[in-house]
């Protein structure tokens, strides 16, 4: 089964995520920030990286842009997962790089949904 | 001030724990049992899922809110002398720069009725909730 990092510095968030993707069979890494998702994902090979925006030390348009820039994940989908909902920052996140964009609060059916359509 | 933000933080530390413990149960439920061969148990769960991300919500707003009266006691005192319309505004614009989500600009002018409350503004974000877009 694919392998996905959910990067949220929000536990609960971060549970409620990988409750989601886990039941659906998928194999879930967390990381609550940006840093150490970089990290996690330098050290191993996700098919899917789905990270919050607002979070500390590297926010998740950085890490959107950041993981663009490493070969291993220059076609990897990077789904954003946020509160934010305005035009500008979803141009923001898809000039980094970014897959698609998701509004929270997620509904599971439908972010499972979209995971299988990018995975594809 | 400074008697809010701690309040305000107490009040966050006892929800940790028991949302913790409910999003544990709720992904040890859907662990224990095929939710797709359970379509009424795999609604109930989603649904879970969803209003509590309303809870996480909550705590975002309230850590801004804690945030901001934590910048007014270190940085702006209320009680200096000559504090008058334009250090208000210098310690509105301060405050205002702090806040890093849309949402939390409209908590902010709600909470202290300062510019305009954008009305159609917040019904869009609320209509975009649950959304999704592909590039």
């Amino acid at each position: 089964m694919p392998r996905i990092l959910a990067v949220d510095d929000s536990p609960s968030m971060r549970q409620m995520v990988s409750a989601t993707l886990s039941s659906a069979g998928y194999e879930v890494e967390q990381a609550e920030d940006g840093v150490q998702a970089l990290q996690l994902a330098g050290r191993q090979r996700f098919d899917l990286v789905i990270t919050d925006v607002n979070m500390p030390n590297m926010d998740g348009i950085t890490l959107v842009r950041e993981l663009r820039g490493k070969p291993n994940y220059k076609f990897v989908p990077l789904l954003i997962l946020t509160t934010e909902a305005t035009s500008e920052r979803k141009m923001q996140g898809k000039s980094a790089g970014a897959t698609g964009w998701l509004v929270k609060p997620f509904n599971p059916e439908r972010l499972l949904a979209t995971i299988q359509k990018v995975l594809v | 001030m400074e008697a809010a933000a701690v309040l305000l933080s107490l009040a966050m530390r006892d929800t940790e724990h028991p949302v913790s413990d409910l999003c544990g149960a709720l992904r040890r439920i859907s662990h224990a049992a095929p939710l797709s061969g359970h379509p009424a148990l795999a609604k109930d769960v989603a649904v879970c899922i969803q209003s509590l991300q309303f809870h996480d919500r909550l705590i975002q707003q309230l850590a801004a809110v804690r945030g901001l009266l934590a910048s007014v006691v270190a940085e702006a005192p209320l009680d200096v002398a000559g504090f008058g319309a334009h250090r208000w505004e210098e310690m509105l614009k301060m405050l205002r720069e702090r806040l890093s989500e849309d949402s939390q600009h409209h908590l902010f002018n709600l909470l202290l009725r300062t510019g305009v409350v954008d009305v159609e503004g917040q019904c869009n974000l609320q209509e975009e909730e649950g959304g999704v877009e592909l590039f």
